[in-house]
């Protein structure tokens, strides 16, 4: 009878209908799936930088960093607890994983100034005294290079990343300074000179028996007070 | 009259030419001629015409019996008294001759060459005569041959002399045809349709034959045995007959020649004459010599015996063929042949005047010297002559044979003439003879005049006035008096006062008053003049008895005085002639009323008389008119309302033409009539009432004495109305009933129109609905075409007239004129009517539809019920049909029990609007089509649906057609078909979407469907890695 | 149409025909009645209904209460249009005012003219008009004498030929025979018959009640009635009042002494 099979037809319409949007979400779950997974890749990475970063630099972020890190490993898990990406929980995830790195980047930005300013002026001023301009060139470098957050996992030369490099700078830099045998004198008045607050009245013989003979004579300026 | 005698004698005395008259019937029937004329020369001059003679005179003057031989010619026209004289003569001599007269009578008796030889050779004086031989020529030629012979033997006779002359026809003259012609004549003679024609009856050959066979019958033999023009004549039609026959081509030739060429034929015609004696001698054996040598002889024989001849030949043509022998033998003068020793002879031949004229030879004519003429007006201006021949002749009719030899035996001596006695007929009439009186019974002497003078001119003549007058008015009065007079003549021309009282009177039938007219117009004097003479009472001129004696009834007369007897009856006979032949009356009458009334006499009076009613002459045109008028008459003065009858009935009857209330009987040409008047003074009546209401009142009953005819008008139209008014509302037994199938073809028009949907069936239609105003309907509608094509003809110009019919029918309309819509409705007589239409069911077999009325008007509505009757089956077939179709398909679809109710249809609906729905969800093609509109007809309409599927259902098991007509014109295949075509539509979608989502079911392919654990199980991996890392980073974290 | 004005509308038939319908409905509204004659939806032009209903009522045959119209007479008593006719002829001539009446005065000056009316093919004539107002006192138009030529057929005064009037109250006068009663085979006197006749045929007398020259509608009348064998004409030379009938050429001339009643 028509009824009937009008009924049926409905039945086989409405089971299209699912069919077919099942399949549409199927390819729709497929890239969810991607993206979720590029997105636990990703911030795993991340998450591995900032454990670096921590472990090797001292790096320690703010409360705010920890907390946002782990509610966004939360997020990601509740994303996937019906088996399936929840798309909504996913778009969520993703903005606040964003956020996050953007906060990191942030957060690591300034770590990093802090961190190399001092190294940076150890360099502008004892770079001079180096003999090999090249290695400063090189530590400079690698300062800059590990001034983003985003590449700090790379490896250039494919060994170390830059934030081992970053790291093995700091130890040299810091070596060399050692290697300079710098008294204190002489370090605070580099270290004023390197900050441009060097006054006349800080040379003192030591100061300037040690630029003698490290053969720095040349490598100092007087220059005038700018106020 | 002598009554006992006469009925045996009169036969015998009336019959003058048979072989067994006797001669004392002769002497006492003859009536002394008086007109004759002697003369030398042949024709009549003005001159000779004023010295008539009587026959006596004649007599001393032909035949006074001296020594010199004599011929005289007895000339006149045919029946003129020729024959009678010369035997009167002949019987005047046997009475009067010395005894050495041998008298020699050659009678007509058969008037043929036989006969007349054979009374010549019976003559005792010829039996002896010692030429045996002769004698026996003329025996043989006298014998019997027989007759088909004898005319095949006449024929070749013609052919062969024709033949072997060389176109002078022996004349020595010149030649009369060429010699081709000649030949192509024989040709054509011996062709067999040619001599067919000559051979017929009536031709030529039969008439030659007739001359001189044998011939037994009493028939006045006249003709000429010759070829006559016309016998030679040939038409184009007979021409190309002898062409298709084949016939010779000299035949053909000369016939085409003969073909519309009358001189050439009369030459033709001529020519073969001039054989005629020749062949007819050659027939007979006899030779031109043989009579006239016969004569000689005989003369001889005579004279040694010392006796004289005297031959009387009443009729020469008898002798046809040998004629101019016989002649010349008869015109030789002895004196010319002392030698040869004849007696004298006196030879008294008659002859017509047109045998006379063309047959005499030339030298026959020369030798002529004298006639006697008798001319055929014998009674013209002797009126007593004519009187005293027919009183002769029934004087005698009334004397015993023995009576009349008596007279003989004293030599008829005219103051001994017999008279008879009266037995019956007294008082009708007499005529003197002398001092004796010659009763006329059954003639008056009044009558004869009048018989006489109705006589046509040509037959006034003493023969025809016997055959035509005397015999059978006699006859008439033996057979039966209370009938005579039974032959009508035309009383035209009489003052009609008298014949009007007599067709006044109410108390006679018409045959007595026709018969009492009749005598005494023609017997009387044509007037109800009474007086009294010697005690008898005379009225209209007849003595009271002869009324008795005849049977007929004595009118009321006017008294007179004894009118003064004239000198002779002549005079008093006259005079009635002379008032008879005054063609008016003392009122000069109208023309036309007489014209009309004399046609109409003549219809009354003679039995096969077809009355004139055509266009063509003036008399008729005013009967036609009688016609006419007497019907509209009748139409005006019935009050047809009163007596029942619809207007309606009787315009149809009106409006057809050829259709009559009231016809005459015996027309010649037949019309149409409810009643038709009879030929009889009643009717003349009538007739004249309205001849005068038309031409002296000029259409109005203005005129004198016009109350009188007005009564009798009013008194017929009152006698015959029941009888028109019975049979306008019938025919051929049956009563009209076209206004009930007018009534059935209107309800028919209803019904199909969708007017009659709320009635179960036809017997619960009403007579109210037809008097509703139900125009032709043109909305759409679901039928079927058969249904849409009758129903258009229904509502088309019959369905109109039947509509018609059925409101003025019982309309009552002021008037007979056309009706128009301002009604006034017979309104019970019209709803019983109706009411027994509605119980037929509408249903007429055929044999109740009158389809033979004759009244074409009426017709029309039974054929076309018929028409429709005949459609319904066919409409209501294919009606069932497209519901049946329409069911099947929805059976096929839905499950018709279940809808029982809207609800139900309304449910059905709602699912397929759910489908379509959900179709157009999943973007389905075939739903694409929007079929809101059609839903959302049915979804409306769900109510009439279902009453459709039920009607559908229900008309499957209706027997009556009509109660199916009904069923169906509440048109359930309008919502059926709605219905079903939503259903086929949404079936075949549905097909299609079922099609389509096959095949994108088809085209879906789901993904494997991995559980959980294992699907994210890296993620998860690393997101744990996270959660260390994490720790790590807390655990060093200082805070801020 | 008898009391007051004569009009066209009102037919004998009509009339009838009304009466019928109220006899078998017993008791009709006047509306409804009216739709019945004149079937509203086909009806057109002018409507005759209350001149026939009022014929009806002067006739005796229906009458009017409140609103609706009943049968005077019961539907056995009158069936045919023959038993209308004698109803009428016994109703109109018991009506006290009837020889009042229009009807009554035209019938009897037209019925009067003896041959005079031949001249009148029309009776709507302008002539016959004028005679007849004169002789009525009205003014008579041609519907009024085209009204009463239907009632004069009908009745049967004569016999009406396209507007032409024809004398003859052969009909009228059986009628009224009947009406009278008479016994079969009983001979009248004239005096008696002509008195007792004039209860009810008066119409179509002489005015002058003296006068013994019988008019020709009612002498065509006996002369019909005595050539059909319904009456006998008798003449008797002893009676002394002899009436004589309209001359004529046709049979029984003689004065009329007294009428056999044959039935």
């Amino acid at each position: 009878m028509l009824v009937d099979d009008i009924k049926k037809s409905v039945t086989c319409l409405k089971r299209l209908d699912d069919a077919e949007s099942a399949e549409q979400d199927a390819a729709k779950r497929e890239k969810n799936d991607k993206e979720f997974a590029s997105l636990v890749d990703s911030f795993t990475l991340s998450i591995e930088k900032l454990s670096s970063a921590c472990e090797k630099l001292d790096y320690d972020p703010s409360d705010e960093m920890i907390q946002d890190a782990e509610n966004v490993i939360e997020m990601m898990e509740s994303t996937v607890s019906l088996g399936m990406v929840d798309e909504t929980k996913l778009d969520r995830v993703k903005r606040k994983s964003r956020e996050l790195n953007g906060s990191l980047s942030r957060e690591w930005g300034s770590f990093h100034r802090n961190k190399t300013e001092g190294i940076l002026n150890k360099l502008n001023t004892f770079g001079g005294l180096m003999q090999e301009q090249n290695q400063v060139q090189q530590f400079r470098n690698r300062i800059t290079e590990s001034r983003e957050w985003d590449g700090l996992s790379l490896a250039d030369n494919g060994v170390h990343t830059r934030l081992d490099l970053l790291r093995a700078t700091i130890d040299e830099v810091a070596h060399m300074e050692e290697s300079l045998n710098l008294v204190e004198e002489v370090r605070d008045f580099i270290a004023l000179v390197t900050r441009g607050k060097a006054k006349v009245s800080d040379l003192n013989e030591t100061i300037v028996n040690w630029i003698q003979k490290e053969g720095l004579n040349d490598k100092f300026v007087i220059g005038l007070k700018t106020n | 009259m002598n009554k006992e005698i006469a009925k045996r004698r009169y036969k015998d005395v009336l019959r003058p030419d048979v072989i067994n008259n006797s001669q004392g019937d002769f002497l006492a029937t003859h009536v002394p001629m008086k007109n004759l004329y002697l003369t030398d020369h042949a024709e009549l001059s003005d001159q000779d015409r004023k010295s008539p003679m009587t026959e006596e005179r004649i007599y001393e003057l032909v035949l006074p019996l001296g020594e010199e031989d004599q011929f005289v010619l007895v000339k006149g026209p045919s029946g003129a008294g020729k024959s009678h004289l010369i035997r009167w003569f002949y019987t005047m001599l046997e009475l009067r001759k010395p005894d050495s007269e041998i008298v020699l009578f050659i009678r007509r008796a058969d008037n043929t060459l036989k006969g007349t030889i054979r009374q010549l050779i019976e003559l005792p004086e010829v039996k002896d005569l010692p030429d045996r031989e002769l004698y026996k020529k003329l025996s043989s030629a006298s014998t019997r041959i027989p007759e088909r012979e004898l005319k095949n033997t006449i024929y070749y006779h013609f052919v062969t002399l024709i033949e072997s002359d060389d176109g002078t026809a022996g004349n020595g003259e010149e030649r009369m045809i060429s010699n081709v012609d000649r030949k192509h004549l024989i040709t054509l003679l011996q062709n067999d349709l040619f001599k067919k024609r000559l051979m017929a009856e009536s031709g030529p050959v039969d008439r030659i034959y007739n001359k001189f066979a044998e011939n037994k019958s009493s028939d006045v033999n006249d003709e000429v045995a010759e070829f006559k023009c016309r016998d030679l004549e040939i038409d184009s039609v007979f021409r190309d007959e002898l062409m298709n026959a084949g016939a010779d081509q000299k035949a053909r030739k000369i016939a085409d020649r003969m073909v519309g060429d009358d001189e050439f034929v009369k030459k033709l015609a001529d020519y073969m004459n001039l054989f005629v004696e020749k062949v007819i001698q050659r027939c007979t054996g006899l030779e031109p010599g043989d009579l006239s040598k016969v004569i000689e002889e005989i003369r001889q024989e005579l004279f040694r015996q010392g006796k004289n001849l005297t031959i009387l030949i009443e009729d020469i043509t008898a002798v046809s063929g040998v004629d101019e022998s016989l002649l010349d033998a008869l015109l030789t003068d002895r004196n010319g042949y002392s030698d040869k020793k004849m007696c004298r002879i006196n030879a008294v031949v008659g002859s017509t005047d047109g045998y006379y004229r063309d047959k005499f030879r030339a030298n026959i004519k020369g030798r002529i010297k004298r006639f006697v003429n008798v001319p055929d007006d014998v009674f013209d201006g002797d009126q007593t002559g004519l009187i005293e021949f027919f009183a002769r002749y029934l004087n005698v009719i009334s004397l015993e044979e023995d009576t009349i030899s008596k007279w003989i035996a004293v030599k008829a001596d005219a103051d001994q003439y017999p008279v008879h006695t009266v037995t019956i007929g007294e008082g009708w009439g007499k005529y003197k003879v002398g001092e004796k009186e010659l009763n006329l019974f059954p003639f008056s002497e009044h009558a004869i005049l009048y018989l006489y003078n109705k006589q046509d001119i040509n037959k006034r003549n003493p023969r025809a006035l016997m055959r035509e007058v005397l015999e059978p008015y006699l006859a008439d009065s033996l057979e039966d008096l209370h009938r005579f007079p039974v032959r009508r003549v035309s009383l035209e021309g009489v003052n009609p006062d008298l014949r009007n009282t007599v067709y006044n009177r109410t108390d006679l039938e018409d045959g007595t008053k026709l018969r009492l007219v009749q005598f005494m117009y023609i017997w009387g004097n044509g007037t109800n003049h009474v007086y009294e003479e010697d005690g008898i009472k005379y009225i209209g001129g007849i003595p009271l008895q002869v009324y008795m004696e005849l049977g007929l009834p004595i009118i009321d007369g006017k008294e007179v005085e004894k009118p003064v007897v004239e000198h002779a009856q002549e005079k008093r006979a006259e005079e009635a002639q002379k008032r008879d032949r005054e063609t008016s009356s003392t009122v000069v009458e109208n023309e036309q009323v007489t014209n009309v009334l004399r046609e109409v006499d003549r219809w009354i009076e003679d039995v096969n008389y077809k009355l004139n009613i055509g266009a063509t002459t003036k008399s008729v045109r005013a009967l036609n008119d009688v016609r006419k008028n007497m019907n509209d008459f009748l139409y005006e003065v019935i009050d047809w309302l009163a007596e029942g009858v619809p207007i309606d009935v009787v315009n149809k009857v009106k409006e057809t033409s050829g259709a009559f209330l009231v016809a005459f009987e015996r027309q010649t040409t037949e019309s149409n009539a409810f009643v038709i008047l009879p030929a009889s003074i009643e009717s003349r009546k009538i007739i004249e009432a309205f001849v005068r209401w038309s031409e002296v009142g000029k259409k109005s009953w203005d005129f004198p004495g016009s109350t009188d005819y007005l009564y009798r008008v009013q008194r017929w139209s009152e006698h015959i109305k029941p009888e028109i008014v019975k049979a306008i509302m019938q025919y051929n037994g049956k009563t009209v009933n076209y206004f009930s199938y007018a009534v059935a073809a209107e309800f028919y028009r209803l019904i199909l129109n969708g007017y009659c949907k709320e009635y179960k069936n036809p017997q619960n239609l009403t007579p109210l609905l037809l008097l509703r105003k139900f125009p032709a309907v043109s909305a759409e509608n679901g039928h079927t075409k058969a249904w849409n094509d009758l129903r258009k003809m229904v509502n088309d110009s019959d369905g109109e007239k039947s509509r018609t019919c059925v409101l003025q029918y019982f309309n009552l309309p002021q008037g007979t004129a056309k009706v128009s819509q301002n009604y006034v409705m017979e309104y019970t007589v019209f709803n019983s009517q109706v009411k027994k239409v509605i119980n037929t069911g509408l249903r007429y077999a055929e044999e109740e539809l009158q389809l033979d009325d004759p009244v074409r008007k009426r017709r029309e509505y039974s054929i076309y019920l018929k028409k429709i009757q005949d459609r319904i089956e066919g409409v209501i077939q294919e009606e069932e049909r497209a519901i049946n179709s329409k069911l099947d398909v929805m059976r096929q679809l839905v499950d018709l029990d279940t809808l029982e109710e809207d609800e139900d249809v309304r449910e059905v609906i709602r699912e397929i609007k759910k489908f379509y729905e959900q179709a157009n969800k999943s973007h389905i093609s075939a739903a694409i089509h929007d079929r809101s509109d059609l839903i959302g007809k049915c979804q409306r309409n769900a109510g009439m649906i279902v009453k459709a599927i039920r009607e559908a259902l229900c008309i499957q098991d209706i027997v009556d057609p009509v109660e199916k007509l009904i069923r169906l014109s509440k048109d359930p295949l309008k919502d059926l078909s709605l219905f079903t075509e939503l259903l086929s539509t949404v079936d075949s979608d549905v097909r299609k979407t079922d099609q389509e989502i096959e095949k994108r079911m088809g085209n879906v392919s789901l993904g494997g469907d991995n559980s959980v654990e294992t699907k994210y199980a890296r993620e998860q991996m690393r997101i744990r890695q996270c959660r260390e890392n994490m720790e790590a980073v807390k655990k060093r974290h200082v805070g801020g | 149409m008898f009391n007051g004005n004569m009009v066209t509308g009102a037919i004998p038939a009509r009339v009838f025909a009304l009466y019928k319908i109220v006899a078998s409905k017993k008791d009709i509204s006047r509306g409804a009645l009216r739709g019945l004659m004149e079937p509203e939806e086909i009806h057109e032009g002018t409507s005759y209904f209350s001149e026939i209903l009022k014929a009806a009522m002067e006739l005796k045959l229906v009458d009017q209460r409140d609103s609706s119209i009943i049968p005077i007479v019961p539907k056995e008593q009158l069936k045919t249009m023959e038993d209308f006719r004698i109803l009428a002829i016994r109703n109109l001539s018991n009506w006290g005012d009837f020889e009042n009446s229009q009807f009554y005065k035209c019938t009897n000056a037209i019925v009067n003219m003896d041959e005079k009316v031949y001249k009148h093919s029309n009776i709507s004539d302008s002539e016959m008009l004028n005679y007849l107002s004169e002789q009525t006192g009205q003014q008579i138009t041609p519907p009024m004498v085209r009204g009463w030529r239907f009632w004069a057929q009908f009745l049967g005064f004569g016999y009406i030929s396209d507007m032409a009037f024809l004398p003859n109250a052969y009909i009228f006068v059986k009628n009224v025979m009947y009406i009278m009663g008479l016994d079969k085979n009983a001979e009248y006197p004239m005096r008696e018959f002509m008195s007792r006749f004039s209860q009810y045929g008066k119409i179509i007398m002489q005015d002058s009640a003296a006068s013994k020259d019988l008019n020709i509608a009612l002498s065509s009348a006996l002369r019909e009635l005595h050539d059909n064998k319904e009456i006998e004409l008798k003449y008797g030379s002893d009676q002394e009042h002899r009436w004589i009938l309209y001359p004529s050429n046709e049979s029984f001339n003689e004065s009329v002494a007294s009428i056999v009643y044959r039935g």
